[in-house]
């Protein structure tokens, strides 16, 4: 059993792409996450862990980060002599420039050659946004062994509007695919962006893509094969959330203030692994006072911190406070200040005194390298 | 091979027998510093922040985790195409197989690696200091002495210059004369242990100091007389910034409370000279829960804290310390385990080590009676719940204190 592993590093929403303040600046699979890494470390990670060592990441615009994130692939032992990680950008093949990048459809088309150079068996596709530990040993095991045409990892939790819900028989075989309308919080086993797909089919049904002009994969690969091939769900139990909007973030990134859920998603079984940079360790002064907070390393905290997230380099003056907050890489927050309930973007600076407060259901941006 | 400028020979096969438990199971320089280093990662930082793209690390006693450590020297940018790190261990020819027998020896029995890059100047460092320090600028010094052999010098306490091996030079920085360790110093300028040579003419003084029976094969002792004695140019390079021979429980702690204390220069996160680890690549941000009162300390990624207090401390990665526990002036290594209601004073836990409920381990100096001194704990030992650890105390690695 090997597979080509492919991440889609872009949300590709069906009409207007939903840009919040945190993916303005930089693809989804690049976003900051849980105060040390990147969306995309739990892909590649739960990768390797599963042996997949051949990987392409398919990002359309703003990877910047990304590729400097990625680098060699070292940090994933993916800086292999065959295989390893390939940024596949548009315009990156020669037969990319055909096709415009509507879709993960499209973008899967304008990689066919890089599909069909491989020789794996299996072809995993992810999605770089989603927060969720995968066992995609597990779930390739069962693929092979439904002898499945498709196989789609959902979990069971409650989903967000547009969210694609799988219809499943007991034995996992999908009848239908359903979107929801609006947010619940009730539980449906809704697709988390994980499929398993073979090699020959999926160059197959490229090839189908190509003469009839398919442009969804949802439609095309799924909708269109339910009745004559045997697409399965794969019910992935652990922590998983997709973050599409500023609240998912937000959320999954408290939950990781809660030790249970914490130890669910950074299993010890498949760890996750992260760009490392050099920061020292974190220096807590005489005045520092931390409560329930995830702090990285290279922080120097000299105020107070209560239930937020900080990533590294992050500096806390003296009497300032830290509330229900994440703080990404080199925020600084001045004496006195105050935030609660406010997400700030690398490089921010938080004014001597200022005062900030997000609303309680949405946790207010401050942008990449603002000052307020 | 492409020639190199200067490379560097970095002598980490000592054993550090001052460092006892410590070093019981590993070398000098494979010791955990500051958190997230090892001594190692000053020289070798140094070196790549220098600009030197070329280091044989000479190793002997317990190289394993030093070599491991060290791997292809991508931490510090030491994985190169020409050049990078060289891990040199003591090897066997046909005359058969030596041991390092002296610094000036361990040297001696590599020329041939040296050779290699046909280098015009040779860098000697040890792998047992912490310090920040431009090689380049002493290159540059060198250069400008046109000097046959360089020695980075210290400015030490006067009283205290009887501890180190003093160089005594003249104004222009020339030195006429060594003393080591000596009774009455006549001047404060102590040797660093860190030297450049002119490969010419270190060649030369090592083959001939080879063929002396009488010599001990050491830079200090031996080769350094010898040189000065013979009339080469030497001179005494200052060195002003921080550097702290961590040869000792006691330096080695006094060096990782150094880090706490802001008005000492040593700024291990200056963007300009950054000090490179290996890190491990899949650790968690530290956790602090509730509870925890937390002041002048260095905690370190995949720590968990709640409900302890915590005071002029050093954490390594991965140290959990459980409730109603007091840390006071201590150092835990990575991994260490802390249970509750403990109180740890004055102490360094290393690796892996167990400290069970209500262990009591050091103690503050003042007021203390008896021999005091920093206990230790070594990698791995358990310390039983209830069990006292006393002041200059140690538990060697892998074992138990005997019930009392």
């Amino acid at each position: 059993m090997s597979a080509l592993g492919i991440v889609f590093c872009d949300h590709y929403l069906s009409a207007v792409e939903q840009k919040t303040e945190l993916t303005r600046v930089r693809t989804p699979a690049s976003v900051p996450f849980g105060g040390r890494f990147r969306l995309i470390d739990f892909t590649l990670s739960g990768m390797v862990n599963a042996e997949i060592k051949d990987i392409g990441v398919i990002a359309k615009e703003n990877f910047g980060s990304l590729i400097d994130h990625l680098d060699s692939g070292a940090e994933w032992d993916l800086n292999r002599r065959r295989g390893g990680v390939t940024m596949l950008t548009p315009l990156s093949r020669p037969e990319s420039h055909t096709i415009m990048a509507r879709g993960r459809l499209d973008a899967l088309r304008s990689i066919k050659g890089f599909i069909k150079d491989s020789r794996h068996d299996l072809v995993v596709m992810t999605f770089g946004g989603t927060v969720a530990n995968i066992d995609l040993t597990a779930m390739m095991e069962e693929h092979l062994k439904k002898e499945a045409y498709l196989t789609i990892a959902y979990s069971e939790i409650p989903a967000g509007t547009g969210e694609m819900i799988l219809d499943c028989k007991e034995d996992g075989r999908v009848e239908g695919i359903t979107y929801l309308h609006e947010e619940s919080d009730k539980v449906y086993p809704y697709a988390i962006g994980a499929y398993i797909i073979n090699r020959k089919d999926l160059l197959e049904f490229l090839d189908e893509s190509d003469n009839n002009d398919y442009t969804n994969m949802n439609r095309d690969l799924i909708q269109r094969n339910l009745a004559t091939r045997k697409i399965y769900g794969y019910n992935h139990k652990g922590y998983a959330r997709i973050l599409r909007y500023v609240e998912d973030y937000f959320i999954a990134c408290m939950d990781m203030l809660n030790p249970e859920l914490k130890k669910d998603l950074f299993t010890s079984e498949r760890p996750i692994y992260t760009k490392v940079k050099d920061s020292v360790p974190t220096f807590y002064d005489y005045h520092a006072e931390v409560e329930n907070s995830l702090i990285a390393d290279g922080c120097t905290i000299k105020g107070t911190v209560r239930n937020s997230v900080l990533f590294r380099g992050v500096t806390v003056e003296e009497g300032a406070v830290v509330e229900d907050s994440i703080l990404m890489q080199n925020t600084k927050v001045g004496k006195d200040a105050r935030i609660c309930r406010i997400i700030t973007d690398k490089d921010v600076t938080v004014g001597e005194g200022t005062e900030l407060r997000g609303a309680a259901k949405l946790p207010f941006v401050v942008g990449k390298g603002k000052k307020v | 091979m492409k020639r190199k400028e200067m490379l560097a020979m970095l002598l980490a096969g000592g054993q550090g027998s001052r460092l006892y438990v410590l070093t019981q199971e590993m070398a000098k320089p494979a010791v955990p510093f500051g958190g997230k280093y090892r001594i190692i990662d000053f020289p070798l930082s140094n070196c790549t922040n220098s600009g030197i793209d070329t280091v044989g690390v000479l190793t002997q006693y317990r190289p394993l985790e030093l070599h491991s450590y060290i791997g292809n020297g991508q931490p510090w940018d030491l994985d190169r195409m020409n050049g990078g790190v060289h891990i040199l261990p003591p090897y066997a020819s046909v005359k058969g197989g030596e041991w390092y027998a002296g610094t000036a020896n361990a040297i001696y029995q590599n020329i041939e690696f040296i050779e290699k890059y046909q280098p015009e100047y040779v860098l000697i460092l040890s792998g047992d200091h912490v310090y920040k320090m431009d090689y380049s600028k002493m290159l540059d010094f060198h250069k400008a002495n046109k000097a046959d052999a360089t020695i980075a010098t210290l400015q030490v306490p006067i009283e205290e210059a009887s501890r180190f091996g003093i160089v005594n030079a003249d104004e222009s920085d020339k030195i006429y004369e060594f003393e080591e360790k000596p009774a009455k110093p006549k001047s404060d300028r102590a040797s660093m242990g860190i030297y450049i040579f002119t490969w010419e003419k270190l060649r030369h003084y090592l083959i001939e100091d080879e063929k002396d029976p009488a010599s001990s094969k050491d830079f200090g002792k031996d080769v350094l007389p010898k040189m000065l004695n013979a009339g080469e140019r030497m001179f005494a390079y200052p060195f002003d910034g921080y550097w702290k021979d961590v040869g000792t429980i006691e330096s080695l702690w006094e060096a990782n409370m150094d880090l706490l204390n802001p008005r000492i220069p040593l700024n291990l996160s200056d963007p300009a000279w950054r000090i490179y680890a290996r890190h491990d690549h899949n650790l968690m941000p530290q956790y602090i829960g509730k509870g925890v009162k937390i002041g002048e300390s260095l905690v370190t990624e995949n720590c968990s804290l709640a409900g302890c207090d915590l005071w002029y401390s050093v954490l390594f990665s991965g140290v959990s310390i459980g409730e109603g526990t007091t840390l006071n002036s201590a150092v835990v290594m990575q991994d260490a385990k802390i249970g509750k209601n403990c109180t740890i004073k004055y102490a360094i836990i290393a690796a892996d080590a167990v400290i069970e409920d209500g262990a009591v381990i050091g103690a503050e100096p003042e007021n203390y009676e008896g021999e005091w001194g920093i206990a230790v704990v070594g990698s791995g030992a358990v310390v039983k719940a209830g069990q006292t650890v006393a002041p200059n105390e140690m538990i060697k690695p892998n074992t138990g204190k005997e019930d009392m």
